[in-house]
């Protein structure tokens, strides 16, 4: 099977669909429109861009260059993550960074040199999209449990005073919160797992089917993203909270400002 | 030393405001104290702070003998029971809110006794019923006695109770200072926060913030 090639024309028709989301958004009277339009000239602008400096990376074909094209996506990963919720930069900025970079690598790198199998782990065709795919979902999921450990630590501290108070560590005393942040952040990834290939066609599956390969190939790549995707999330958001636990609380388990706008009581 | 608490020349601020300074108290095994004052007089903040909770703004703070400290907090929670004025629990159903601080690695020893916990029940006037019942569907008043009724039987040496009758009617009050009163009698030493006059009257010592 060959590939067939979308041209700039047919992107464009393509492109006109948008105007249905659009109207309608204008119609409800949503004030969402001028975030949609932004948001799709970005989207088309970014894309864009990105095929142009993958075509690069590509065949430069550096080792070195990937990597730091990787942590380059860490940052900007991270920024987007910690500017989505109402947390400090400087608290939560670097545990987020960490978080994606060590993830990344590591599920990367085992997915590539014990399932891929490929002869240059390190080769862009490889290790940059499979990069890709794993910040996305990483972001999504991270956004979400940050958002909601953080949030709910704040507005049920008593139950968290209540636990130290009566003994517990400061793992033991944020374990209901935690356990409230992955359950959250975690049930639309378990919900989609359970209806993949039924209801949803993902689109790595879709995309490499378009892009000329058997179902069969297409399928067991979609399984093994499926796969690394949820365990990347669950990585690095364990490792986000974990990092981030040294600057949020202090030396007496209580928890330091982490929103912006608090004020902070000395000690 | 042989204060349960001891607390010397404490300071309070919080928000720029001064809570209060100069603060002092003794707390020996046996012996229930209650703190009152004026809403917003840091009652609840004292409290907090010799937990460790908020910082102090000058005094020094023992409890069980430890100096509270970054390096001594955690062994003194670890023998303090604490009761919060209002807890917005993520329990799903009673027996789990009752469990929850005996599941803690610092209270696994004191396993959680069904009979001696209905005995106390019993006391606080609490039906045994409610134990297979959702966490949600207590009353304020009862879901205040089942976690005073749980930090009860930790055993520890040091109960510290925020408003623990906030929520409750006359006839619980009583209960809830018989339990208190039979705590101390066996050598527990109780710090209360309340403003209930009832309450006051039957405690060995009430200090006014």
């Amino acid at each position: 099977m060959e590939t067939v090639d979308l041209t700039y024309t047919a992107l464009g028709v393509g492109m006109l669909l948008m105007l249905v989301p659009f109207y309608f958004l204008w119609k409800f009277r949503t004030g969402l429109l001028w975030a949609a339009l932004a948001g799709t000239v970005r989207m088309t602008i970014q894309l864009l861009l990105i095929g142009f400096y993958l075509r690069f990376l590509f065949q430069w074909d550096n080792a070195w260059v990937n990597v730091l094209w990787m942590a380059a996506m860490a940052v900007i990963a991270a920024y987007t993550a910690v500017s989505r919720t109402n947390l400090r930069y400087g608290v939560l900025f670097m545990p987020v960074f960490v978080g994606f970079l060590v993830t990344a690598l590591l599920v990367s790198l085992y997915f590539l040199c014990f399932v891929v199998r490929a002869d240059d782990v390190f080769a862009a065709r490889f290790f940059i999209p499979v990069a890709g795919v794993l910040f996305g979902n990483m972001l999504t999921v991270n956004i979400m449990a940050v958002n909601v450990y953080y949030s709910d630590l704040r507005r049920e501290q008593d139950l968290y005073y209540y636990l130290l108070g009566n003994g517990a560590t400061r793992f033991e005393a944020t374990l209901p919160f935690l356990r409230s942040a992955v359950v959250k952040s975690f049930s639309p990834c378990v919900a989609n797992m359970a209806v993949l290939g039924i209801v949803s066609f993902p689109g790595t599956m879709i995309g490499q089917i378009l892009g000329g390969s058997v179902p069969e190939v297409a399928i067991k790549y979609q399984l093994m993203i499926s796969v690394i995707t949820v365990v990347a999330s669950m990585l690095s958001l364990v490792i986000t909270i974990s990092l981030s636990a040294r600057r949020t609380f202090d030396a007496f388990g209580c928890l330091r400002p982490v929103f912006r706008g608090e004020k902070a009581n000395k000690r | 030393m042989d204060d349960m608490l001891k607390i010397e020349d404490a300071a309070l601020r919080l928000g720029g405001r001064v809570l209060f300074r100069n603060f002092g108290l003794e707390l020996k095994p046996g012996e229930w104290v209650c703190i009152t004052g004026e809403s917003g007089c840091g009652k609840t903040s004292l409290l907090r702070m010799v937990l460790g909770f908020l910082p102090l703004d000058g005094g020094r703070i023992w409890v069980c003998g430890d100096e509270l400290s970054a390096h001594t907090v955690e062994r003194i929670r670890q023998q303090t029971a604490y009761v919060p004025q209002r807890i917005l629990t993520t329990a799903e159903s009673v027996e789990e809110m009752v469990r929850m601080p005996f599941e803690l690695k610092a209270n696994r020893e004191t396993k959680l006794d069904e009979e001696e916990m209905f005995r106390v029940w019993g006391l606080l006037g609490l039906e045994r019923s409610l134990f297979r019942r959702k966490a949600g569907q207590l009353s304020g008043g009862q879901q205040q006695r089942v976690v005073l009724s749980a930090a009860a039987l930790l055993g520890k040496r040091l109960w510290l109770a925020d408003e623990p009758t906030s929520a409750l009617d006359e006839d619980s009050v009583g209960r809830v200072a018989a339990l208190f009163r039979d705590a101390a009698s066996k050598g527990t030493a109780v710090l209360t926060v309340s403003h209930n006059r009832a309450f006051m009257e039957v405690c060995d010592r009430v200090i006014r913030l």
